[in-house]
């Protein structure tokens, strides 16, 4: 099941004071920001298996302490982004390696790249169902067109049409959004 | 001629490959996305993690809708045990008047709990216990020392201290029973200051040293020190509050007995990770037990178990 992200401040209020109330609806939370989290975090990482263990890392850290966020006129999603920064910073820390420049970034707001990575990955989302087939088995499992025509019973160039739209289709409405 | 789709797929696998190739100019927008793809998150984890945090949602919620701590227990509750037990609580009910609140069937033996004023003690009875009984000290508060000293010796205890005035406000006697355990039995003089409620049981911990005690009680379980009387070099009584539950000690060369203490928390895994950190010695770590508890088991320095337990639904 696939989910859309949406904003909107009092919104987001609304949405951190149910979960207050009743961590059960943390999920709403969870779907709004799911993707600017891990793409604040896998940009520093540069690692999907690590970037997903963060991320989960950060998640299970902001529903075990939801109740203690103040609502100060600062986003959740910044709250969030500074778990994960520090938890970032953990993993280079445990990893023996200097911490990298990005690492240490702290934007409430994230960097307009991980903005535009986490739009990118939410827009894949909502590809038609096709589409985002081939682009998860191409770029997330990593599978050949080969591979991914004989999975999907079509014909390799069929595949590599899904491809050619499916991107050029996220490129459109990333224009349209950066518009 | 190859077609825009091959194009792009060349180099979207020179890309995957980390081989990149001259692109087409009008290709390189989309080979930009491509590359950002590589990073994008599986679907089977976005989903994985939204159940697990539904999951934990929801035990968290059935969590906080039961009371952590028992109803009638204070933080520490003694745990005996004995091959006979049912003797044990007989000697209880006889010599202090303790009630018999529960008793529960278990393999080899059964698990009963009694009240003595306002405090709970647990026993475990039975083959099941054999070879690793449980004894402790106790400071008993009664109405009448002498009266309750000797019910004691009648129900079969040794005397190790006839009743007396003592220096510290109270009159007592001191007794051992069959099982071993140790009874301090006490009355407070009637001009005694008021003290606060501390409950009518209260274990008392035999030790070498009292201070590096103190120190883990403080670290593993938040105590509070209450007081710490010395003379001559040496901690003769210091007192301890955990919770709602007082906890005393003082420093001898006997040996710390074989002991064991329930601990009801509002939160079983945080005080099992405290304690742990606090240099007790893990035994097992938080799990659901089937009688509706969430139970782990440290072992103190000294040798002594405690068993962080919480409600659950």
């Amino acid at each position: 099941m696939r989910h859309a992200e949406s904003s909107g401040g009092e919104d987001e209020r609304l949405l951190v004071e149910a979960a207050q109330s009743d961590p059960a609806r943390f999920g709403d939370l969870y779907e709004q920001n799911f993707h600017r989290v891990y793409a604040y975090i896998v940009r520093r990482v540069a690692d999907r298996h690590h970037a997903e263990d963060l991320t989960a890392e950060v998640f299970r850290e902001a529903l075990a302490g939801i109740r203690k966020f103040e609502w100060r006129g600062v986003p959740f999603s910044a709250w969030l982004l500074r778990v994960a920064s520090r938890a970032v910073a953990d993993h280079w820390k445990h990893s023996g390696r200097e911490v990298e420049d990005a690492a240490l970034e702290s934007e409430p707001s994230g960097s307009v790249e991980t903005e535009r990575h986490a739009m990118l990955f939410q827009l894949v989302d909502r590809l038609p169902e096709m589409q985002f087939r081939v682009i998860h088995m191409r770029f997330v499992e990593q599978k050949s067109i080969r591979e991914i025509a004989r999975e999907l019973d079509r014909s390799e160039g069929a595949v590599k049409q899904l491809q050619l739209r499916a991107i050029e289709n996220l490129r459109a409405q990333m224009e349209v959004a950066h518009a | 001629m190859p077609e825009h789709e091959d194009l792009l797929d060349l180099a979207i696998s020179a890309m995957l490959a980390a081989a990149p190739e001259r692109t087409d100019s009008e290709l390189v927008p989309l080979v930009r996305i491509a590359a950002a793809l590589r990073a994008m998150p599986s679907e089977d984890f976005q989903s994985r993690l939204r159940t697990e945090l539904q999951r934990s949602a929801t035990m968290s919620a059935s969590a906080s809708a039961v009371k952590p701590v028992r109803e009638g227990f204070r933080t520490i509750t003694p745990y005996l045990t004995n091959t006979e037990g049912a003797k044990l609580v007989d000697f209880l009910k006889d010599t202090f008047g303790a009630e018999e609140v529960s008793r529960t069937l278990v393999p080899g033996g059964f698990h009963a709990e009694v009240r003595i004023g306002d405090s709970m003690l647990m026993i475990g009875s039975g083959e099941q216990v054999r070879g690793q009984e449980k004894i402790g000290a106790f400071h008993i508060y009664v109405p009448d020392c002498d009266a309750a000293f000797q019910r004691a010796l009648e129900a079969g205890a040794t005397s190790q201290g006839e009743p007396a005035d003592r220096p510290y406000g109270e009159r007592a006697g001191f007794v051992t029973d069959f099982a071993g355990n140790h009874w301090y039995i006490s009355t407070r003089f009637a001009s005694a200051p008021a003290r606060e409620d501390l409950g009518a049981v209260l274990p008392f911990v035999h030790l070498e040293h009292a201070r590096p005690y103190l120190d883990f009680l403080k670290g593993a379980f938040g105590a509070e020190e209450l007081g710490v009387f010395e003379h001559g070099g040496k901690v003769v009584h210091a007192g301890v509050r955990i919770g709602d539950a007082v906890l005393e000690m003082g420093e001898s060369h006997a040996p710390t007995m074989p002991s064991r203490f329930f601990l009801y928390v509002d939160d079983c895994d945080a005080w099992y990770a405290r304690a742990v950190a606090a240099g007790a010695a893990s035994i097992q770590p938080p799990a659901d037990q089937p009688y509706h508890h969430r139970t782990a088991v440290v072992v103190d320095p000294l040798g002594q178990e405690w068993i962080p337990s919480s409600l659950i639904a």
